[in-house]
């Protein structure tokens, strides 16, 4: 299960102690046997690594973490994507890999989670609207999915694109008012190779529900919500910049890089501070959300009111 | 009359009360709000996920439907010849109340009474720039509606047309994206004002 096999991923044993490989074991184990008793497959419970670091973090509840979302796809409020997602066949789903990689490559979702060590990260979720929350991801670097794929001298950029089903996303058929379908969202290749960014596939321990982007989705935890695009089908490398949804339809608002800044107003409302999930209050807002000591590097030659 | 307007301009803060004791409600209280949540499109059982920009939108709202209330009784008297007019002030009050929360809420609890910083937001961000502009014209109109002050401040009063403006272009700008149920609520506001434009 978690052999090598063709890929060329991170192997198991780099990352994860052999107890807490067996001990994931079991868990998967359990997973399987409460699914097969009849537990509904969306709240399966994923085999995954505890995160280790003590995180001082206090999470946002569950049951905030799923009633409160942006998914323009089922629509622009944040109680429809729990209310009209119940039926995305998330199974099966492929993602593909392509562009300009050694090996472009297309994967089964069952069969990606099957191979790549899974494991929680606890990270802060900021979104440019000035809320935020905290979510114990489940889910593998970015990069080793990338490295998998074999980067090249013009793997500079990378594009997600969100599963474009009208059927299934009644917020697709709406050109009104919205926003142009499929989603798209895109890092630097240097960003989406940081250990910080992950691709997800559980929150709380279990997989991820359609309202959060399942199966599979993008967490960039220093960037705007909106970077962490959803129900990701495809992953392009491309030697140019690449496209990003809200960048495209409102460059004066929604910048490229969307880092989380709290010196960079938007134009309608300030940045500096955030409104916890839950609380009556507001907090302050961290330079990169917090992660400022992780990846400021990343932009250190940058002038951030001018790259937002 | 009285006791319906009194009543239906309250509706808000029931609501409000409802969705914060969320977690104290009596089972029997919960199932009489459930039944009504399948028939209306309102969560009336759950404690805000995001409570600030609950109150904040919902007290903005209350006002720009109590303002627009209040806009329809003069044409409602020279289109329909029905005579509401003695309930004109009350309606442009309750307009007030739930602006006056909006504005608190947001200089109280969102800025933080930081006056500085308030002073940057409205002269950085139109958006908040045309919000406090019909505050202030609110306000305004409020204060002056008393009987004795009102036959003085009568031409005043008419700023409520430019109020009305900076109104429907905060709300739309208090979205992400215009769709046709913003649109929809602007369009009625901006008719009303046509109404009382074209016919004295």
């Amino acid at each position: 299960m978690l052999r090598r096999d063709n890929y060329d991923l991170i192997h198991s044993s780099e990352i994860t102690s052999e107890a807490v490989y067996h001990e994931r074991r079991a868990l998967m184990k359990l997973g399987a046997s409460a699914a097969l008793l009849g537990a509904s497959p969306l709240m399966a419970a994923l085999g995954f690594e505890k995160s280790k670091s003590k995180s001082t973090l206090e999470l946002t509840p569950y049951d905030q973490v799923i009633t409160y979302n942006n998914f323009y796809e089922y629509g622009t409020d944040k109680e429809s994507p729990a209310k009209l997602s119940k039926n995305l066949k998330t199974r099966p789903w492929t993602l593909s890999v392509g562009g300009e990689v050694q090996k472009g490559r297309t994967y089964d979702i069952d069969e990606l989670i099957k191979k790549i060590p899974l494991e929680e990260r606890i990270y802060r979720f900021r979104c440019v609207e000035g809320w935020s929350m905290v979510v114990p991801w489940v889910g593998f670097s970015l990069s080793s999915l990338l490295k998998a794929a074999g980067l090249t001298s013009k793997s500079k950029y990378v594009e997600f694109e969100t599963l474009f089903d009208p059927a299934q996303f009644p917020g697709q058929k709406q050109s009104f008012g919205t926003i142009p379908f499929p989603y798209r969202e895109g890092l630097r290749i240097d960003e989406a190779m940081h250990p910080l960014t992950i691709l997800a596939v559980g929150l709380y321990g279990k997989e991820l529900l359609p309202q959060n982007g399942a199966p599979i989705r993008l967490v960039v935890p220093w960037k705007y919500g909106f970077k962490s695009i959803k129900s990701i089908v495809k992953i392009t490398l491309s030697e140019h910049q690449t496209r990003s949804t809200w960048n495209q339809i409102a460059p004066s608002e929604y910048g490229f890089y969307a880092n989380v800044n709290p010196l960079v107003d938007h134009p309608r409302w300030s940045q500096k501070r955030e409104r916890v999930l839950g609380k009556f209050f507001k907090q302050d807002t961290l330079a990169f959300n917090g992660y400022a000591n992780d990846v400021a590097y990343l932009y250190k030659n940058m002038d951030l009111k001018k790259f937002y | 009359m009285r006791i319906i307007i009194w009543i239906g301009a309250l509706l808000p803060i029931v609501f409000a009360l409802f969705r914060f004791s969320a977690a104290f409600h009596p089972v029997w209280l919960n199932d009489i709000l459930l039944f009504i949540e399948g028939y209306v499109h309102l969560s009336l059982t759950k404690f805000p996920n995001d409570p600030l920009k609950f109150l904040i939108n919902l007290s903005g709202e209350s006002a720009l439907w109590l303002l627009a209330l209040s806009l329809t009784i003069t044409p409602l008297r020279s289109y329909l010849k029905i005579n509401l007019f003695s309930y004109r002030r009350l309606l442009g009050l309750f307009a007030f109340f739930y602006a006056l929360i909006h504005a608190l809420l947001f200089i109280g609890i969102d800025q933080q009474f930081d006056f500085d910083g308030l002073i940057h937001e409205v002269t950085t961000k139109p958006f908040i720039a045309f919000g406090m502009g019909a505050f202030l014209i609110l306000l305004l109109m409020a204060l002056t509606s008393t009987k004795k002050l009102f036959s003085n401040f009568k031409g005043w009063h008419r700023l409520v047309y430019i109020a009305v403006v900076l109104i429907v272009v905060h709300y739309l700008m208090s979205h992400k994206t215009i769709t046709w149920d913003n649109l929809s609520t602007a369009g009625v506001l901006i008719f009303l004002l046509v109404l009382r434009l074209i016919k004295r």
